[in-house]
Protein backbone atom coordinates (compact mmCIF):
# COMPACT_ATOMS: atom_id res chain seq x y z
CA UNK A 1 0.00 0.00 0.00
CA UNK A 2 1.12 3.53 -0.66
CA UNK A 3 4.38 2.16 -2.00
CA UNK A 4 4.77 5.27 -4.17
CA UNK A 5 5.15 7.23 -0.95
CA UNK A 6 7.76 4.88 0.53
CA UNK A 7 11.12 6.32 1.57
CA UNK A 8 13.68 6.23 -1.24
CA UNK A 9 16.60 5.41 1.06
CA UNK A 10 16.92 4.14 4.60
CA UNK A 11 19.84 3.52 6.88
CA UNK A 12 20.09 2.18 10.42
CA UNK A 13 21.90 4.21 13.11
CA UNK A 14 21.73 2.33 16.42
CA UNK A 15 18.27 2.86 17.91
CA UNK A 16 17.18 5.01 14.96
CA UNK A 17 16.66 4.80 11.23
CA UNK A 18 17.20 7.72 8.90
CA UNK A 19 14.77 7.64 5.97
CA UNK A 20 15.20 9.89 2.93
CA UNK A 21 12.36 10.93 0.62
CA UNK A 22 13.44 11.90 -2.91
CA UNK A 23 10.34 13.98 -3.79
CA UNK A 24 10.98 16.47 -1.01
CA UNK A 25 14.66 15.92 -0.10
CA UNK A 26 13.32 15.30 3.44
CA UNK A 27 15.26 13.37 6.05
CA UNK A 28 13.09 11.56 8.61
CA UNK A 29 14.53 10.05 11.77
CA UNK A 30 12.33 7.31 13.21
CA UNK A 31 12.68 4.77 15.98
CA UNK A 32 12.59 1.00 15.49
CA UNK A 33 8.89 0.66 16.39
CA UNK A 34 7.89 3.25 13.86
CA UNK A 35 10.07 1.69 11.15
CA UNK A 36 8.55 -1.78 11.81
CA UNK A 37 4.96 -0.61 11.49
CA UNK A 38 5.72 1.64 8.50
CA UNK A 39 7.36 -1.31 6.68
CA UNK A 40 4.36 -3.48 7.50
CA UNK A 41 1.96 -0.84 6.16
CA UNK A 42 3.94 -0.17 2.97
CA UNK A 43 4.44 -3.89 2.37
CA UNK A 44 0.79 -4.91 2.86
CA UNK A 45 -1.04 -5.34 -0.48
CA UNK A 46 -4.23 -3.75 0.88
CA UNK A 47 -5.92 -2.52 4.04
CA UNK A 48 -7.35 -5.96 4.80
CA UNK A 49 -3.90 -7.51 4.77
CA UNK A 50 -2.64 -4.74 7.08
CA UNK A 51 -5.62 -5.34 9.39
CA UNK A 52 -4.90 -9.09 9.39
CA UNK A 53 -1.34 -8.44 10.48
CA UNK A 54 -2.71 -6.39 13.36
CA UNK A 55 -5.63 -8.72 14.10
CA UNK A 56 -5.18 -8.31 17.83
CA UNK A 57 -6.29 -4.70 17.47
CA UNK A 58 -9.76 -3.38 16.97
CA UNK A 59 -10.74 -1.99 13.56
CA UNK A 60 -10.82 1.46 15.14
CA UNK A 61 -7.27 1.12 16.45
CA UNK A 62 -6.03 -0.01 13.02
CA UNK A 63 -7.81 2.94 11.39
CA UNK A 64 -6.13 5.24 13.85
CA UNK A 65 -2.68 3.83 13.02
CA UNK A 66 -3.46 4.07 9.29
CA UNK A 67 -4.48 7.71 9.64
CA UNK A 68 -1.25 8.53 11.46
CA UNK A 69 0.90 6.76 8.86
CA UNK A 70 -0.95 8.44 5.97
CA UNK A 71 -0.46 11.81 7.57
CA UNK A 72 3.24 11.07 8.17
CA UNK A 73 3.79 9.87 4.58
CA UNK A 74 2.11 12.90 3.07
CA UNK A 75 4.17 15.24 5.31
CA UNK A 76 7.30 13.54 3.95
CA UNK A 77 6.35 14.58 0.41
CA UNK A 78 6.19 18.29 1.23
CA UNK A 79 9.16 20.27 0.00
CA UNK A 80 10.90 22.95 2.00
CA UNK A 81 9.32 26.33 1.32
CA UNK A 82 11.22 27.96 -1.43
CA UNK A 83 13.29 30.92 -0.33
CA UNK A 84 12.11 34.09 -1.94
CA UNK A 85 14.41 33.93 -4.96
CA UNK A 86 13.58 35.87 -8.09
CA UNK A 87 14.97 36.82 -11.46
CA UNK A 88 16.87 40.02 -12.10
CA UNK A 89 18.93 41.48 -14.89
CA UNK A 90 22.43 42.79 -14.37
CA UNK A 91 22.93 46.53 -13.96
CA UNK A 92 26.52 47.74 -13.87
CA UNK A 93 25.54 51.16 -12.57
CA UNK A 94 25.84 49.91 -8.98
CA UNK A 95 29.64 49.58 -9.10
CA UNK A 96 30.53 52.24 -6.52
CA UNK A 97 33.05 50.27 -4.44
CA UNK A 98 35.45 47.51 -5.31
CA UNK A 99 37.76 45.01 -3.59
CA UNK A 100 40.17 42.60 -5.26
CA UNK A 101 41.28 39.27 -3.79
CA UNK A 102 43.83 36.57 -4.52
CA UNK A 103 43.51 33.07 -3.05
CA UNK A 104 45.99 30.53 -4.42
CA UNK A 105 46.07 31.03 -8.17
CA UNK A 106 42.64 32.68 -8.29
CA UNK A 107 42.04 36.38 -8.36
CA UNK A 108 38.60 37.91 -8.29
CA UNK A 109 36.92 41.24 -7.74
CA UNK A 110 33.86 42.21 -5.74
CA UNK A 111 31.91 45.30 -6.72
CA UNK A 112 29.25 46.69 -4.41
CA UNK A 113 26.94 49.65 -4.27
CA UNK A 114 27.51 50.78 -0.67
CA UNK A 115 29.63 50.16 2.43
CA UNK A 116 26.92 48.29 4.40
CA UNK A 117 26.42 45.82 1.56
CA UNK A 118 30.17 45.41 1.07
CA UNK A 119 30.41 44.70 4.83
CA UNK A 120 28.16 41.64 4.46
CA UNK A 121 30.78 39.94 2.24
CA UNK A 122 34.16 41.68 2.29
CA UNK A 123 35.37 41.50 5.95
CA UNK A 124 35.32 37.69 5.93
CA UNK A 125 37.83 37.69 3.04
CA UNK A 126 39.79 40.82 4.01
CA UNK A 127 42.97 38.80 4.64
CA UNK A 128 43.05 37.91 0.94
CA UNK A 129 42.58 41.46 -0.35
CA UNK A 130 45.24 42.70 -2.78
CA UNK A 131 45.81 46.17 -4.18
CA UNK A 132 46.68 44.88 -7.64
CA UNK A 133 44.16 46.20 -10.14
CA UNK A 134 45.24 44.04 -13.05
CA UNK A 135 42.88 41.68 -14.85
CA UNK A 136 41.05 39.21 -12.61
CA UNK A 137 39.58 35.79 -13.50
CA UNK A 138 36.17 36.41 -12.00
CA UNK A 139 34.02 39.42 -11.12
CA UNK A 140 31.24 39.44 -8.53
CA UNK A 141 28.69 42.23 -8.17
CA UNK A 142 26.54 42.66 -5.08
CA UNK A 143 24.05 45.46 -4.66
CA UNK A 144 20.82 46.51 -3.03
CA UNK A 145 17.99 47.62 -5.27
CA UNK A 146 14.46 48.32 -3.99
CA UNK A 147 15.10 46.35 -0.75
CA UNK A 148 16.33 43.33 -2.67
CA UNK A 149 19.89 42.11 -2.57
CA UNK A 150 21.45 40.88 -5.82
CA UNK A 151 24.57 38.80 -6.42
CA UNK A 152 26.07 38.28 -9.88
CA UNK A 153 29.11 36.32 -11.05
CA UNK A 154 30.59 37.54 -14.33
CA UNK A 155 27.31 39.45 -14.88
CA UNK A 156 25.18 36.27 -14.59
CA UNK A 157 22.68 36.21 -11.74
CA UNK A 158 23.66 33.91 -8.87
CA UNK A 159 20.88 34.98 -6.51
CA UNK A 160 18.44 37.78 -5.73
CA UNK A 161 16.55 37.79 -2.41
CA UNK A 162 14.82 40.26 -0.09
CA UNK A 163 17.52 42.02 1.94
CA UNK A 164 16.40 40.38 5.19
CA UNK A 165 17.50 37.06 3.69
CA UNK A 166 21.08 38.25 3.16
CA UNK A 167 22.43 35.03 4.71
CA UNK A 168 21.58 33.29 1.41
CA UNK A 169 23.68 35.87 -0.47
CA UNK A 170 26.57 35.21 1.94
CA UNK A 171 26.11 31.44 1.51
CA UNK A 172 25.99 31.67 -2.29
CA UNK A 173 29.04 33.96 -2.42
CA UNK A 174 31.10 31.61 -0.24
CA UNK A 175 29.95 28.64 -2.34
CA UNK A 176 31.06 30.46 -5.51
CA UNK A 177 34.44 31.36 -3.96
CA UNK A 178 34.89 27.74 -2.79
CA UNK A 179 34.10 26.55 -6.31
CA UNK A 180 36.77 28.88 -7.70
CA UNK A 181 39.54 27.90 -5.34
CA UNK A 182 38.79 24.16 -5.45
CA UNK A 183 38.02 24.08 -9.20
CA UNK A 184 34.61 22.57 -8.57
CA UNK A 185 31.01 23.39 -9.34
CA UNK A 186 27.85 23.04 -7.31
CA UNK A 187 27.20 19.47 -8.45
CA UNK A 188 30.55 18.39 -6.94
CA UNK A 189 29.29 18.95 -3.38
CA UNK A 190 27.09 16.74 -1.19
CA UNK A 191 26.18 19.93 0.60
CA UNK A 192 27.32 22.84 2.69
CA UNK A 193 26.95 21.91 6.34
CA UNK A 194 26.03 24.53 8.91
CA UNK A 195 29.00 24.19 11.21
CA UNK A 196 32.68 25.03 11.65
CA UNK A 197 35.49 22.58 10.92
CA UNK A 198 38.89 22.39 12.62
CA UNK A 199 41.82 20.22 11.58
CA UNK A 200 44.95 18.97 13.34
CA UNK A 201 46.66 18.52 9.96
CA UNK A 202 45.56 14.91 9.75
CA UNK A 203 41.79 14.70 10.23
CA UNK A 204 39.01 17.16 10.95
CA UNK A 205 36.18 17.67 13.46
CA UNK A 206 32.92 19.40 12.51
CA UNK A 207 31.47 21.57 15.30
CA UNK A 208 27.74 22.20 15.10
CA UNK A 209 25.21 24.10 17.20
CA UNK A 210 22.47 26.63 16.87
CA UNK A 211 23.36 30.28 16.45
CA UNK A 212 24.82 31.52 19.75
CA UNK A 213 25.95 28.07 20.93
CA UNK A 214 29.60 29.16 20.82
CA UNK A 215 30.98 27.25 17.83
CA UNK A 216 32.89 30.22 16.41
CA UNK A 217 34.26 31.11 19.86
CA UNK A 218 35.38 27.51 20.37
CA UNK A 219 37.06 27.44 16.94
CA UNK A 220 38.91 30.69 17.72
CA UNK A 221 40.18 29.19 20.99
CA UNK A 222 41.31 26.03 19.18
CA UNK A 223 43.11 28.12 16.53
CA UNK A 224 44.87 29.96 19.38
CA UNK A 225 46.06 26.53 20.58
CA UNK A 226 47.63 25.56 17.27
CA UNK A 227 44.78 23.92 15.36
CA UNK A 228 43.85 25.12 11.87
CA UNK A 229 40.49 26.42 10.76
CA UNK A 230 39.22 24.54 7.72
CA UNK A 231 35.80 26.23 7.54
CA UNK A 232 33.76 28.62 9.68
CA UNK A 233 29.94 28.47 9.64
CA UNK A 234 29.71 26.90 6.16
CA UNK A 235 31.58 23.59 5.78
CA UNK A 236 31.56 22.28 2.19
CA UNK A 237 31.44 18.47 1.94
CA UNK A 238 32.68 17.05 -1.39
CA UNK A 239 30.93 14.22 -3.20
CA UNK A 240 34.09 12.61 -4.57
CA UNK A 241 35.83 11.83 -1.27
CA UNK A 242 33.43 13.11 1.48
CA UNK A 243 36.19 15.43 2.74
CA UNK A 244 35.44 18.84 4.19
CA UNK A 245 37.10 21.52 2.02
CA UNK A 246 38.73 24.81 2.94
CA UNK A 247 36.36 27.76 3.15
CA UNK A 248 38.55 30.89 3.18
CA UNK A 249 36.08 32.99 5.22
CA UNK A 250 37.46 34.35 8.50
CA UNK A 251 35.78 33.39 11.79
CA UNK A 252 32.83 35.65 12.51
CA UNK A 253 32.82 36.60 16.20
CA UNK A 254 30.01 38.30 18.06
CA UNK A 255 30.61 41.06 20.61
CA UNK A 256 29.83 38.92 23.66
CA UNK A 257 32.74 36.57 22.79
CA UNK A 258 35.40 39.30 22.42
CA UNK A 259 36.37 39.16 26.11
CA UNK A 260 36.72 35.34 26.07
CA UNK A 261 39.00 35.37 23.04
CA UNK A 262 41.05 38.52 23.71
CA UNK A 263 43.47 37.05 26.32
CA UNK A 264 44.55 34.36 23.83
CA UNK A 265 44.28 36.33 20.60
CA UNK A 266 45.01 39.98 21.51
CA UNK A 267 45.08 40.93 17.82
CA UNK A 268 41.28 40.84 17.93
CA UNK A 269 41.39 44.35 19.47
CA UNK A 270 42.86 45.76 16.27
CA UNK A 271 40.31 44.16 13.94
CA UNK A 272 37.68 46.55 12.59
CA UNK A 273 34.13 46.47 13.96
CA UNK A 274 31.62 45.35 11.34
CA UNK A 275 28.00 46.39 11.67
CA UNK A 276 25.44 45.84 8.96
CA UNK A 277 22.56 44.25 10.83
CA UNK A 278 21.28 45.55 14.17
CA UNK A 279 20.03 42.08 15.16
CA UNK A 280 23.56 40.63 14.91
CA UNK A 281 25.23 43.58 16.67
CA UNK A 282 28.93 44.33 16.24
CA UNK A 283 31.00 41.55 14.59
CA UNK A 284 34.70 41.04 14.12
CA UNK A 285 36.19 38.72 11.52
CA UNK A 286 39.23 36.83 12.77
CA UNK A 287 41.52 35.79 9.90
CA UNK A 288 43.19 32.40 10.39
CA UNK A 289 46.19 30.85 8.64
CA UNK A 290 45.37 28.63 5.70
CA UNK A 291 45.61 24.92 6.63
CA UNK A 292 48.42 22.85 5.09
CA UNK A 293 46.04 20.93 2.82
CA UNK A 294 42.84 22.22 1.26
CA UNK A 295 40.70 19.29 2.42
CA UNK A 296 40.61 16.70 5.20
CA UNK A 297 38.50 13.66 6.09
CA UNK A 298 36.03 14.39 8.89
CA UNK A 299 35.06 11.45 11.06
CA UNK A 300 33.35 13.13 13.99
CA UNK A 301 30.65 15.74 14.56
CA UNK A 302 30.62 17.62 17.87
CA UNK A 303 27.55 19.48 19.11
CA UNK A 304 28.83 22.52 21.02
CA UNK A 305 27.18 23.63 24.22
CA UNK A 306 28.89 26.53 26.02
CA UNK A 307 27.63 26.63 29.60
CA UNK A 308 29.42 28.98 32.01
CA UNK A 309 28.19 26.87 34.96
CA UNK A 310 29.45 23.52 33.68
CA UNK A 311 32.63 21.50 33.85
CA UNK A 312 33.92 20.05 30.56
CA UNK A 313 32.01 16.98 29.44
CA UNK A 314 32.09 14.98 26.22
CA UNK A 315 29.28 12.48 25.69
CA UNK A 316 28.13 10.47 22.70
CA UNK A 317 24.78 11.50 21.22
CA UNK A 318 22.32 10.06 18.71
CA UNK A 319 22.04 10.72 14.99
CA UNK A 320 18.68 12.33 15.82
CA UNK A 321 20.24 15.08 17.94
CA UNK A 322 22.90 15.73 15.29
CA UNK A 323 20.53 15.89 12.33
CA UNK A 324 17.96 18.00 14.20
CA UNK A 325 20.72 20.57 14.69
CA UNK A 326 22.44 20.42 11.35
CA UNK A 327 19.82 19.78 8.65
CA UNK A 328 17.48 22.78 8.97
CA UNK A 329 20.30 25.28 8.31
CA UNK A 330 22.35 23.26 5.81
CA UNK A 331 22.07 22.93 2.06
CA UNK A 332 22.06 19.28 0.95
CA UNK A 333 22.07 18.34 -2.72
CA UNK A 334 18.67 16.76 -3.56
CA UNK A 335 19.98 13.99 -5.87
CA UNK A 336 19.64 10.37 -4.79
CA UNK A 337 23.34 9.58 -5.26
CA UNK A 338 24.16 12.61 -3.10
CA UNK A 339 21.70 11.70 -0.33
CA UNK A 340 23.02 8.11 -0.36
CA UNK A 341 26.61 9.29 -0.09
CA UNK A 342 25.65 11.69 2.71
CA UNK A 343 23.99 8.87 4.69
CA UNK A 344 27.01 6.62 4.11
CA UNK A 345 29.32 9.36 5.35
CA UNK A 346 27.13 9.84 8.45
CA UNK A 347 27.28 6.10 9.15
CA UNK A 348 31.08 6.27 9.39
CA UNK A 349 30.99 9.36 11.61
CA UNK A 350 30.91 9.53 15.43
CA UNK A 351 28.57 11.95 17.19
CA UNK A 352 29.40 13.84 20.40
CA UNK A 353 28.12 16.65 22.56
CA UNK A 354 30.72 18.88 24.20
CA UNK A 355 29.64 20.97 27.17
CA UNK A 356 32.30 23.38 28.39
CA UNK A 357 33.20 26.65 30.03
CA UNK A 358 36.91 26.28 30.82
CA UNK A 359 39.19 26.68 27.79
CA UNK A 360 42.13 24.54 28.96
CA UNK A 361 40.06 21.46 29.75
CA UNK A 362 38.06 21.93 26.51
CA UNK A 363 41.30 22.02 24.46
CA UNK A 364 42.55 18.89 26.27
CA UNK A 365 39.26 17.08 25.54
CA UNK A 366 39.39 18.02 21.84
CA UNK A 367 43.06 17.02 21.64
CA UNK A 368 42.12 13.58 23.07
CA UNK A 369 39.24 13.31 20.62
CA UNK A 370 41.58 14.00 17.68
CA UNK A 371 43.80 11.17 18.94
CA UNK A 372 40.90 8.75 19.46
CA UNK B 1 12.69 24.90 7.67
CA UNK B 2 10.13 22.41 8.84
CA UNK B 3 10.19 20.03 11.73
CA UNK B 4 7.38 17.73 12.75
CA UNK B 5 7.31 15.69 15.92
CA UNK B 6 4.83 13.11 17.01
CA UNK B 7 4.59 10.73 19.88
CA UNK B 8 1.88 8.13 19.98
CA UNK B 9 -0.28 7.94 23.03
CA UNK B 10 -0.06 4.12 23.26
CA UNK B 11 3.15 3.20 25.03
CA UNK B 12 5.19 0.20 24.01
CA UNK B 13 4.64 -1.35 27.45
CA UNK B 14 0.85 -1.02 27.23
CA UNK B 15 0.92 -2.46 23.75
CA UNK B 16 2.97 -5.49 24.69
CA UNK B 17 0.66 -6.12 27.61
CA UNK B 18 -2.27 -5.98 25.26
CA UNK B 19 -1.21 -8.69 22.84
CA UNK B 20 0.87 -11.14 20.94
CA UNK B 21 2.30 -11.31 17.46
CA UNK B 22 2.73 -7.66 16.52
CA UNK B 23 2.48 -6.28 20.00
CA UNK B 24 5.47 -4.03 19.51
CA UNK B 25 3.91 -2.60 16.39
CA UNK B 26 0.92 -1.21 18.20
CA UNK B 27 3.23 1.38 19.68
CA UNK B 28 3.58 3.42 16.53
CA UNK B 29 6.76 5.02 17.81
CA UNK B 30 8.20 8.45 17.18
CA UNK B 31 9.43 10.33 14.17
CA UNK B 32 10.84 13.66 13.12
CA UNK B 33 10.90 15.13 9.59
CA UNK B 34 13.67 17.56 8.64
CA UNK B 35 14.12 19.61 5.48
CA UNK B 36 17.45 21.09 4.46
CA UNK B 37 17.69 24.55 2.92
CA UNK B 38 17.23 24.74 -0.84
CA UNK B 39 20.24 27.03 -1.21
CA UNK B 40 23.55 27.59 0.54
CA UNK B 41 23.28 29.88 3.55
CA UNK B 42 25.36 31.31 6.35
CA UNK B 43 23.97 31.40 9.91
CA UNK B 44 20.46 32.82 9.71
CA UNK B 45 20.02 36.34 11.11
CA UNK B 46 17.97 36.75 14.27
CA UNK B 47 14.48 38.00 13.53
CA UNK B 48 13.90 41.73 13.47
CA UNK B 49 16.34 44.46 12.62
CA UNK B 50 16.69 46.25 9.35
CA UNK B 51 19.95 45.25 7.69
CA UNK B 52 21.90 47.68 5.49
CA UNK B 53 20.15 50.81 6.79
Amino acid sequence: MKSALAPTLDKSFGDYYVLWYANSNSYSIVDGNFKDILDLYLGAPDLNAFQNELNHLSAKEVQNIKAKLDSYLSSCQVEQDSTNHFDATFDKNHRNLSKTYKIGDNSFRLYSDRKQVEDALHPSLAQYEIQDVNKVNTVFDVYLNENNLHLFQNEALLLAVPKTEYHFIQGKFHMAVSNLIHHKNETDWLGTLHGSTITNGDTALLFIGNSGSGKSTLCSLLVAHGYSLLADDISPLAKSNTHVYYNPAAISIKENAFKIIEPLLPQIKTLPDVFFNPSKGVLKYLPCPKPEQLHYPCNAIVLVNYNPESTTQLETISVKEVLETIIPDSWLHPGIAYAGAFLNWLSTTSFYKLTYSDTDSMVKTISDLFKA
Amino acid sequence: MKKTNDTNKITRKEAIKKMGKYAALTAIGTFVILNPQKAQASSPPDPGGNPFD
